[in-house]
């Protein structure tokens, strides 16, 4: 098949999936609401109704917050993966994700919650601190070490070093600071409120939007430092753009979702099977496609029991039933597929 | 006189304590085709990466075109050399005409997007070297000489006066090994200065028309036209700790 013809036919699949997943997941919850009163209380919604402050207050931003995280995770696995030229970096293997929950902690065990807006821009700045505290790690060994592999190790025993420091804190802190931080770590999209949810859109969007700027530097980046280097690129400066990057987008999701694993590391890997494409101009929206579509299918999943039980399912229970299957299939098959050669 | 293109004067290099290289002169022309021969560990690849810029760690001067590789910057240099270098891997899910689009780095804007002349610049690079039939293909479906072809068109890609190539034939066969060099000569002899590290001297001499040779026990180089090098006799002292001696009629080394 002609390969833009593929690509538009993948586009509009999973658009519509978006399309049609969305209003499934609005009638989806605890509470059962039919189609009608799901769409009354979106088009006329009333103060004080229960229908529109569950659909409106509750449904609207935790499917938006899916959509908006999953696509910012994976956009944040593809920079790192092409810029280590490692397949299996990702935002919870680079340790970027474990230094944004040191820093959530430290806010989550120190002033107890993320209740209210100006709770949750408190976590959000303590895992972007935390992310960045680990980000300026990593560049560190970066400007020591030309190796991505070294430098990918580096990473992951950062990573470890900072969950240590995770359990120590979580060691001393009350129960009512461990029950939150626990709660948080599981990963779930209904953090995101009414009045957070603008400002995680605009920066999951405008931090999604500049990963466009990269596709040609990091085409370049696929045959290696020295390739990019002498095509033209200014491989330090756009190595540090991408790692901050790719940092900031990590602790934006990670600091109102927690530590969502495996959908950074995974939806790449999708991406590129189903587009057949390591251009950069084509996969980071298709990246961002998936990602966006992988979100919404983990949405939907987790609040399949709460039809039942009234509750629903952490997010980091769910991703790695869809991630694990994925990386054996890749790193069995990775002489045959073609992105890996 | 045909303009100087490449020039180098008095360069030394090493590593820490240890000098590779002791001032190294010479200079190439537009339309030549030089060669770098020289056992291993002689510093082919050290000289190499000098003169393209990727190590600018040496004492002396490299001139591309007239200006200083220690003051250009990396878009500037990639519009004054283009570089092949030995990767075998990457990109296997870009198409040909991606990859070699790549060579229109330096003249792209921040969005990369190709205009008029950066596609026709793609087109005639891929009519250069035989590859505008498989356009669409993938990067990883090809064989090495075509993968090494492809290379070549995108440094074509990126017209600049001055072409390096370090080892361009390690992975190839027979065939390909010299379909390769003669493509370089016919490149050459169009107005592109080549200037390639081998260790596949018969096939390099077969082409070439200036050839450098690096004496490891001197930290030296020599340049000249083929036939002074091989006249000198240089080749035969240059190996003879392997017991080689270059046969002129054959070409090669027995």
């Amino acid at each position: 098949m002609n390969p833009r013809r593929r690509h538009r036919i993948i586009f509009v699949s999973l658009l519509l999936f978006i399309l049609i997943g969305t209003p499934l997941c609005l009638l989806c919850g605890s509470v059962g609401l039919s189609a009608a009163q799901v769409w009354n209380a979106l088009i006329a919604p009333e103060a004080g109704s229960v229908e529109t402050f569950i659909v409106c207050d509750t449904r609207v931003p935790g499917v938006i917050t899916a959509i908006l995280a999953g696509c910012g995770l994976s956009l944040a696995g593809l920079l790192m993966q092409t810029c280590f030229n490692n397949p299996l970096a990702g935002p919870s293997i680079m340790g970027i994700s474990s230094g944004a929950s040191l820093g959530a902690s430290l806010v989550l065990m120190l002033f107890g919650g993320i209740a209210g807006m100006w709770g949750g821009v408190a976590v959000a700045a303590g895992a972007f601190l935390g992310a960045v505290g680990v980000l300026l790690v990593l560049l560190a060994f970066s400007a020591l070490v030309r190796s991505t592999d070294v430098l990918l190790i580096a990473g992951i025993l950062t990573g470890y070093l900072v969950s240590s420091v995770i359990s120590l804190l979580s060691f001393f802190s009350s129960e009512q600071s461990l029950h939150t931080f626990v709660s948080w770590g599981l990963g779930n999209f209904d953090s995101v409120d009414l009045d957070v949810l603008p400002l995680f859109a605009a920066l999951v969007l405008i931090l999604s939007i500049i990963c466009v700027l990269y596709a040609k530097s990091l085409n370049a980046m696929l045959f290696g430092s020295g390739f990019a280097s002498a095509a033209g690129l200014d491989v330090m400066r756009v190595r540090t753009g991408l790692l901050l990057l790719s940092g900031a987008l990590t602790a934006a999701v990670t600091a109102w979702c927690g530590p969502v694993a495996f959908i950074g590391l995974v939806v790449p890997h999708i991406a590129r099977m189903l587009f057949r494409t390591s251009n950069h101009h084509i996969l980071i929206p298709a990246t961002a496609l998936c990602g966006a579509a992988t979100g919404l299918l983990c949405r939907i999943i987790s609040l399949l029991p709460s039809q039942v039980y009234t509750s629903v399912l952490p997010v980091n229970v769910i991703t790695p039933v869809i991630g694990v299957p994925v990386i054996i299939y890749v790193l069995i098959n990775r002489r045959k597929l073609l992105y890996f050669n | 006189m045909s303009k100087k293109v490449l020039e180098v004067e008095g360069v030394s290099i090493g590593y820490g304590e240890r000098t590779v290289l002791e001032n190294v002169n010479f200079s190439l022309s537009a339309g030549s085709l030089a060669v770098i021969i020289g056992p291993n560990g002689s510093g082919k690849s050290t000289l190499l990466r000098a003169l393209t810029g990727e190590n600018k760690g040496f004492t002396g001067n490299v001139l591309l075109s007239g200006e200083s590789v220690k003051e250009l910057s990396q878009r500037n240099l990639a519009r004054l050399r283009a570089v092949v270098a030995t990767e075998r891997n990457g990109g296997g899910a870009l198409t040909v005409e991606e990859t070699v689009s790549i060579g229109r780095f330096p003249y792209t804007g921040l969005l990369g997007t190709l205009g008029t002349e950066d596609k026709e610049a793609v087109r005639l690079a891929m009519a250069n070297v035989g590859i505008a039939d498989f356009a669409n293909r993938f990067l990883g479906e090809l064989s090495d000489g075509e993968r090494q072809k492809v290379m070549i068109a995108r440094a074509l890609a990126q017209e600049t006066p001055l072409m390096f190539l370090d080892e361009p034939t390690s992975f190839l066969d027979v065939a390909a090994r010299i379909e390769t060099m003669r493509m370089l000569r016919r490149l050459a002899d169009a107005g592109k200065t080549i200037l390639l590290s081998t260790h596949d001297s018969a096939a390099a001499l077969a082409v070439a028309d200036t050839v450098l040779v690096l004496i490891p026990e001197e930290r030296s180089v020599i340049c000249g036209s083929k036939q002074e090098i091989i006249a000198s006799g240089v080749l035969d002292r240059v190996f003879a700790h392997a017991g080689l001696r270059f046969d002129e009629s054959a070409g090669d080394f027995r």
